[in-house]
């Protein structure tokens, strides 16, 4: 049963990929669930599945079997459109390579979620320049990607994973590219926000500076749950 | 908007590509509507020396002259359906016609020759005023010669020449008539093998008071020339004693010659088609797969595929678009130069065309279709190759692409 508390429940998940005779199980059996305003890492070796498991949360890739449910909703019951309308809404995303499109400023790469969802231009303009300041971006609104160092993109993409006002944000190894100080920074700006407006956030990671800020640390190995602790 | 704005600026992030895309769609795009452009300009050029400025675009005839082209096939002269099919849209002048054959001699020399008898009143096709070179432009009690039969007989303006053949009926038909000018003609048959006299004087002379052996039509360039036809018929009315023809009709060959040698044309334009295709199919395998990452990441933060295959077709549009209306806009001046100064062949060349009855120009057409086809075709052609990317934007899973 899934409680309002609970954002994110995952029942009973495989993922299973097959090699020729060979079958991989990417993800065996995980069951867990995260609730609101949660900051979770989900920490392992290479190869444990936290990829895997984060793309299946954000409805980015199917499962073997099993069920996500986000809010309520089991994403298997969402066909292939609907899970599009549903990641734009309910999920932020923030990936290792930045992944900004680099013909856009920074302010443009912000509001262009909160675009597709249908937002006024006014709406969008004050949203994307109260979230790139929120990120300490204030003045590089009209800078393209190529114009900004890694940390700074990568903290224009966190701007852009929470214009859509998402129910949770999903990270996938934000700080492998980024140096200590950009690191430190991000993180920093997370745990705020994390704090301050009770945003959740989901990180797959083996960084460490990482895992010392989390307050859940969900340790995978073999696509199983190892350990799970809350600080 | 977003869209618009995103395949704008998608244009220009690899300039190179972009350029090197609408380069090729020009570089095709001009190549086949200056040739096609200079055939068809041939063509008119063909059509004009060989069909309006003499034998004209529609011909009313006694029915079963054209089969057989005597004198006894005449028919009498109609003032009131003349007027009549002069007042039919798109047509420019109606002249009526006695033709016959005769030898025509100058003192040791003579040569078989096609007489005329013109109305110069109503004449519509033969531009004699611009021509002239010596001499009077209308025969009056004589005649007009050809520059090539004057020089072949050696006659100047003044000399009479003789004229030996039959009339109406079998009736002899001979005359000792005065050169009155001498007319350059581009169309070699005219200008070596063609003599033009009065009407009324040929009808005397071939014995055929008021016949007439045909009503050659001058139409409007830009008329449809089927309707033209259509309305020309209806006013004859009388089929069954006339035959009314269109001169597609009255010169199957030179149809036939345009068609074969158009068909040549068609399939360069057609081989120059299929190459720039492969052009263009490279262009967008590589932008699918230099994208394949950012299009994965996009459908992953929530886009649809229906909007990214919008970004890549407006894309695509701009480009054929940009190379297309750059063909058309380089190519209409120098079409026009063309039209107004043909390109002239000279020697051997010119002697083949001269033989074949062709004058020896080739001017541009400037005929706005083929233009207007040409960059069409390569337009729906570039959207056609896009489809590619779309197909590949279509099949994109998200967590595959971004792993690329």
């Amino acid at each position: 049963m899934t409680t309002k508390s609970n954002l994110v429940e995952v029942v009973n998940l495989y993922k299973t990929y097959s090699a020729g005779d060979l079958e991989v199980h990417a993800v065996d059996g995980i069951n867990l669930s995260i609730g609101e305003g949660e900051f979770t890492a989900i920490v392992g070796p290479s190869g444990c599945g936290k990829t895997t498991l984060l793309n299946m949360i954000g409805g980015l890739d199917r499962p073997t079997s099993g069920e996500v449910n986000i809010d309520g909703t089991p994403l298997s019951s969402l066909s292939e459109s609907k899970l599009i309308d549903f990641r734009l809404k309910k999920i932020g995303f923030v990936f290792q390579a930045y992944n900004l499109l680099p013909v856009l400023t920074a302010e443009e790469n912000t509001s262009f979620i909160m675009q597709l969802q249908g937002k006024s231009k006014e709406e969008r303009r004050a949203r994307s320049h109260q979230l790139l300041k929120n990120v300490g971006l204030e003045g590089r609104e009209k800078n393209k990607p190529t114009q900004l160092s890694g940390g700074q993109q990568q903290r224009v993409a966190v701007a852009r994973a929470l214009a859509s006002r998402p129910s949770f944000v999903l990270a996938d190894e934000p700080t492998a590219n980024l140096d200590s100080h950009s690191t430190s920074n991000l993180l920093d700006i997370m745990a705020r926000l994390n704090e301050e407006e009770n945003i959740t956030f989901v990180f797959a990671t083996h960084d460490q500076r990482v895992i010392d800020k989390a307050k859940r640390v969900i340790t995978l190995e073999d696509g199983k749950v190892l350990s799970d602790e809350r600080r | 908007m977003l869209q618009l704005r995103l395949a704008w600026r998608n244009l220009w992030r690899n300039r190179r590509r972009t350029f090197i895309t609408i380069a090729a769609v020009f570089f095709a795009g001009f190549s086949i509507i200056s040739m096609r452009s200079l055939q068809t300009g041939a063509y008119g050029s063909m059509v004009r020396t060989m069909v309006g400025s003499h034998t004209g675009f529609i011909q009313v005839h006694q029915k079963g002259y054209w089969d057989e082209k005597f004198i006894d096939n005449s028919f009498e002269e109609r003032p009131e359906l003349r007027e009549e099919m002069s007042s039919v849209p798109g047509v420019m002048g109606v002249s009526p016609r006695l033709t016959s054959h005769s030898l025509i001699a100058f003192e040791d020399r003579s040569r078989p020759a096609m007489v005329d008898g013109i109305d110069a009143e109503y004449e519509a096709q033969l531009d004699i005023e611009s021509n002239l070179i010596a001499g009077d432009s209308k025969p009056g009690d004589g005649v007009l010669i050809g520059q090539g039969m004057a020089k072949f007989l050696n006659v100047e303006v003044g000399d009479s020449v003789v004229f030996l053949g039959s009339g109406y009926h079998g009736m002899s038909a001979n005359a000792l008539l005065p050169v009155r000018g001498v007319v350059r003609f581009t169309s070699p048959v005219l200008n070596d093998n063609t003599a033009f006299i009065d009407l009324r004087m040929a009808q005397y002379v071939f014995a055929a008071p008021g016949m007439l052996t045909a009503y050659a039509i001058n139409t409007d360039p830009n008329a449809d020339l089927d309707a033209v036809l259509a309305d020309v018929t209806q006013v004859v009315q009388d089929t069954s004693g006339y035959e009314v023809m269109g001169w597609h009709e009255m010169m199957p060959e030179l149809v036939q010659s345009i068609e074969a040698d158009s068909a040549g044309g068609i399939l360069m334009a057609g081989i120059l088609y299929i190459v720039i295709s492969f052009s263009l199919l490279g262009t967008f395998i590589m932008l699918a797969a230099e994208r394949k990452r950012e299009y994965g990441m996009l459908i992953g933060l929530g886009m649809r595929r229906g909007q990214l295959m919008r970004v890549a077709f407006i894309e695509a549009s701009a480009m054929a678009i940009m190379g297309a209306a750059l063909a058309v806009v380089i190519t209409r001046p120098l079409t026009l130069y063309y039209y107004y100064n043909p390109i002239q062949f000279t020697g051997q060349a010119m002697e083949a065309l001269r033989e074949m009855g062709m004058e020896p120009v080739m001017p541009a057409s400037i005929d706005w279709s083929i233009p207007l086809t040409h960059g069409s075709i390569l337009i729906f052609l570039t959207l056609t190759i896009s489809l590619y990317a779309m197909i590949s934007i279509k099949r994109i899973q998200p967590v595959n692409a971004m792993r690329s």
